[in-house]
């Protein structure tokens, strides 16, 4: 118990994790958006980008995870984490602020036969009416981009899009198109088997967030946590973090119980 | 017999005592404001549609695919559920359009484009509840809750139980809440009884 209070505790406290005297690893635009805080966030009014928010947030809602991170920042791909002694891991290949300039059909799934009891699914046509949950491709104009390697001019991440079967998602996809400008935490393990030039956002699409228009970001599809997920944080803070090399995280996990403990 | 007479006074005392509960409304807010889902209207077969209480006391289970692991913490679950609340949970031996859970246990991929996780220390999804149908007062009618064998068979029998209890919990019409130690934390807690703030959620709730 005394574990888990401690790791709550630090949920509740901004933690850079950066470390010193390291090369800036940064390839970005120039300049970049103001980003945060997180407190002056407003989520769009706009219905479309409000039910696509609400579908990937209720789905989000409903799942118990293993969760590592405890903020944005932790998710920038220079910072490691030792699980139990394992090799480092990180929890992206890279985060990204961009534009949205184009919104298409990606890929739709099923269950195989329609079992419930199917542990992996199928895919079926886009406007499958049997689809159970759809991908829909979006292409990203790069404001700033904090990764390995150059930057690219744009970037294909698959939004994951939830809705009760029967239902096309076209709401959704109205409602991705008309984001603007974003922030998205690419997954660093994930590919899509129908194009592996689209990234996988992480954390089962939840990781898309939105930047209003005073330039506060929010991650909507987290619900209540995004407000201690951003942090306040801003581009600066970004910036800053991924011009370190910070020391790795280590987390034990207890494996009785699954509680996690930092050390 | 207790006699009554027109008062003066007695619409001031229903306004005072109207001020004072909507005082008492703000400065103690109701109980269902902070982690019970309530009618939400979420539901559609075999859909990633969200939260949703449960329509129905007592609360029928049906073991669609599982295994000893998942077995034992279901009944540890359902001995909490009706053991601590209102609620009385049965197990079913079919399922069908009255069945109120359907559990389901795999070696999970990529349901409701989840990033389920590959063992129990590879971080991602461990669990999930999703909603069959609402019937017409918006309630749900069917819960289908799906626990992660890759990291059931990798953890022990505590978290098992925290995890079994959670996705119940949600079945149930519970949220997610993190001030308090116990089995609807969204990280595990090791923890898996309800909370009282939990149980006056379900209890508070009209079955």
């Amino acid at each position: 118990m005394i574990t888990f209070v401690r790791v709550i505790a630090i949920v509740a406290t901004l933690t850079l994790a950066v470390g010193c005297g390291a090369p800036d690893r940064r390839d970005e635009a120039s300049g970049g958006p103001r980003l945060g805080p997180a407190s002056e966030y407003q989520i769009p009014t706009d219905v479309d980008v409000q039910t696509y928010f609400g579908s990937v947030r209720r789905v989000s809602e409903a799942a118990s995870e293993m969760r590592f991170s405890q903020n944005l920042i932790e998710h920038l791909p220079n910072q490691g984490f030792i699980i139990n002694g394992a090799d480092p891991i990180t929890l992206s290949s890279a985060v990204v602020i961009g534009r949205v300039v184009a919104v298409s059909p990606g890929s739709a799934y099923a269950l195989p036969d329609g079992r419930q009891d199917a542990a992996r699914s199928v895919p079926v046509p886009f406007d499958s009416p049997d689809a159970l949950w759809r991908v829909a491709r979006v292409e990203i104009e790069i404001e700033a981009w904090f990764g390995d390697g150059p930057s690219p001019a744009t970037l294909q991440v698959g939004a994951f899009v939830p809705h009760p079967a029967g239902l096309d998602g076209d709401a959704e996809l109205e409602g991705l198109a008309k984001l603007g400008r974003l922030i998205v935490v690419l997954d660093p393990d994930r590919t899509y088997s129908w194009d592996e030039d689209v990234q996988v956002i992480a954390r089962g699409g939840a990781l898309l967030g939105d930047i209003d228009s005073s330039g506060a970001v929010g991650f909507p599809a987290l619900g209540v946590e995004s407000r201690r997920f951003v942090d306040d944080a801003t581009v600066d803070d970004l910036k800053a973090a991924w011009s370190m090399s910070p020391e790795s995280i280590t987390i034990d996990v207890d494996m009785e119980t699954g509680v996690l403990e930092r050390s | 017999m207790p006699t009554f007479r027109r008062d003066s006074t007695l619409p001031l005392l229903l306004l005072s005592l109207g001020l004072a509960l909507s005082t008492i409304s703000v400065v103690l807010p109701p109980v269902v404001a902070n982690n019970w889902y309530g009618t939400t209207g979420n539901g559609s077969p075999s859909s990633c549609s969200g939260g949703n209480r449960a329509d129905a006391n007592p609360h029928s289970v049906y073991f669609a695919r599982y295994n000893s692991e998942i077995f034992y913490s279901v009944n540890v679950a359902m001995r909490e559920i009706a053991n601590e609340t209102a609620v009385a949970p049965q197990v079913s031996s079919s399922q069908n359009s009255s069945t109120d859970i359907i559990v389901i246990g795999r070696h999970y991929d990529d349901y409701c484009g989840r990033d389920w996780a590959a063992s129990g220390t590879s971080g991602g999804t461990f669990g999930l509840t999703t909603c069959n149908g609402a019937n017409p007062s918006g309630r749900c009618g069917q819960h289908e809750t799906r626990y992660n064998l890759n990291a059931m068979d990798d953890l022990g029998v505590a978290f098992d139980n925290w995890l079994v209890t959670h996705e119940q919990g949600h079945a149930l019409g519970l949220k997610h809440r993190n001030s308090e130690l116990g089995a609807m934390t969204g990280l595990s807690s090791g923890v898996y009884e309800f909370t009282s703030h939990d149980k006056a959620h379900v209890n508070g709730a009209a079955w």
